[in-house]
């Protein structure tokens, strides 16, 4: 799409060139020829961040540049709406603070993102919480987030053209960068769930345990299992199936950390890796996901008296146990809880008694 | 890990460096022992990577010490997973989060 925008940019600077020679047509071409340097420099730039974790920090100060570059722009700050549609962050978190969130309905960021038309002002903003422009990122009717400057060079009046296409330009490669991230986590994550697959949860996993051990820090496995799916199979209910699957995933991810690592390991089961955490700890959050689980399994009257969840978590591993063992233990644990029906079984590995042999888990149970 | 203690005006900054985690908690304890008698307090999270279930018992415990003051345990500048703890154990209202030690000495104010 990109190499179609930037052919037509050129083709149209080609016409406009060949119109005349006057001024106005030396003008479009200046303008043609700026978009073309920013297309350019994003495909340079796009080989060069596309695999990196902080790609909207790298792309924000791409924005800034390229902007600068264009129309002297100063003061440039670039903010998404974030996923629940009611605020504003920056593409720059605040080093070491919590994300200052900005609502996306009020004042001139609301009115653009409310509208989609830019705002323009003739004259330079008088703090950086003003702005001299400021335009939409919208993909459709979905707003993306926007982008405000503070000062420029450029008069607003002379070059709102220029404006204009370097907004659409901006706009469109935010939308290819969006794009980029939804197919990359669409690769990786199991489409009902949103969580990682069991091959990729392997791959991360292992690697955050491994960073883990090296830095000295607790880790415990989580896994969840629903129980009684395939009765589900069996009447015929396979879209409800598919909710409750999606719901219970839904709910794993959103009760545990960002930062935990979350795969759907088989078709009615979850694994969690908790990183820097104890097992008391994980015990609470298990309690409270637990709790959620149960409500939602009650709460569907299309489920009622079919599937039940189980939980086990075991740990803390401090460097002596390989992810392997510690999801087979975790699993062993739930066959235990189901036996001694129990629905959240907690495997301390400090106990002798509980460690996970190489081949089979030995699984305690302090209950919960 | 050690634990500092600075004063911003009236107000103590408890800074704690590193994980709070098992037997360290008591350095944490031992620094808010030290302080007088209703002390005005903030503490820094911002060079806490991560803390355990027993570092936020101590924490809770802290904070019903306070409220015999009428105060509540000010956390400030929480790096967000460490706040996710809070809020995944139902704790996020017990305590008053800020953004910055400043934030959370002006609150005093």
């Amino acid at each position: 799409m990109l190499h179609r925008r930037r052919k037509a940019v050129q083709q149209e600077a080609a016409k406009v060139s060949t119109a005349g020679a006057g001024a106005v047509a030396r003008a479009a071409d200046a303008r043609l020829d700026c978009v073309a340097r920013l297309l350019d420099a994003f495909n340079d730039w796009m080989s060069e961040w596309s695999s990196e974790s902080s790609r909207w920090i790298a792309f924000d100060r791409f924005i800034r540049t390229g902007l600068h570059d264009a129309v002297g722009a100063e003061g440039v700050r670039c903010f998404r709406v974030t996923v629940a549609g009611s605020a504003l962050e920056s593409l720059v978190p605040a080093r070491g603070k919590l994300h200052a969130l900005i609502p996306a309905d009020q004042g001139v960021f609301g009115t653009v993102l409310e509208t989609g038309h830019a705002l323009v002002r003739s004259t330079d903003a008088e703090s950086i919480n003003e702005a001299v422009w400021c335009f939409p990122i919208l993909d459709g009717a979905v707003r993306r987030g926007v982008v405000s400057v503070a000062r420029m060079t450029a008069t607003a009046s002379d070059h709102a053209p220029l404006l204009d296409m370097l907004a659409g330009v901006i706009s469109l490669l935010w939308n290819r960068l969006c794009d980029r991230e939804q197919l990359a986590v669409a690769r990786e994550t199991d489409d009902r769930t949103g969580v990682l697959t069991r091959a990729n949860f392997f791959r991360v996993a292992e690697t955050a345990l491994s960073d883990g051990y090296t830095e000295h820090e607790p880790a415990v496995v989580m896994a969840v299992a629903l129980e009684g799916v395939r009765g589900l199979d069996d009447r015929g209910l396979w879209e409800q199936r598919d909710a409750l699957v999606s719901s219970v995933g839904t709910a794993i991810r959103a009760r545990l950390r960002s930062d935990d690592v979350v795969g759907r390991f088989s078709d009615d089961r979850f694994v969690a890796l908790m990183r820097r955490m104890d097992l008391p700890l994980a015990s609470m959050i298990a309690d409270k996901l637990m709790t959620a689980i149960r409500a939602m399994l009650a709460d569907d009257a299309t489920h009622g008296g079919g599937p039940i969840a189980r939980c086990c978590i075991t740990g803390p591993a401090w460097g002596d146990h390989s992810l392997r063992e510690l999801i087979s233990t975790a699993l062993t644990g739930i066959s235990r809880g189901r036996k001694q029906g129990e629905d959240t079984v907690v495997a301390d590995l400090r106990d002798a008694s509980h460690a996970p042999p190489r081949a089979t888990a030995v699984v305690g149970g302090d209950g919960a | 890990m050690k634990v500092e203690a600075r004063q911003e005006g009236s107000i103590t900054v408890l800074e704690p460096r590193g994980a709070v985690i098992g037997d360290e908690v008591s350095f944490v304890r031992s620094a808010f022992e030290a302080l007088p008698p209703k002390s005005r307090l903030v503490v820094s999270m911002k060079d806490v990577p991560y803390l355990d279930s027993s570092a936020l018992e101590y924490l809770v415990e802290l904070n019903e010490t306070l409220a015999a003051a009428s105060q509540r345990l000010k956390l400030a500048d929480t790096q967000p997973v460490t706040r996710e703890i809070f809020y995944l154990t139902d704790l996020l209202d017990e305590f008053e989060f800020y953004d910055s030690v400043e934030d959370a000495v002006r609150s005093f104010l």
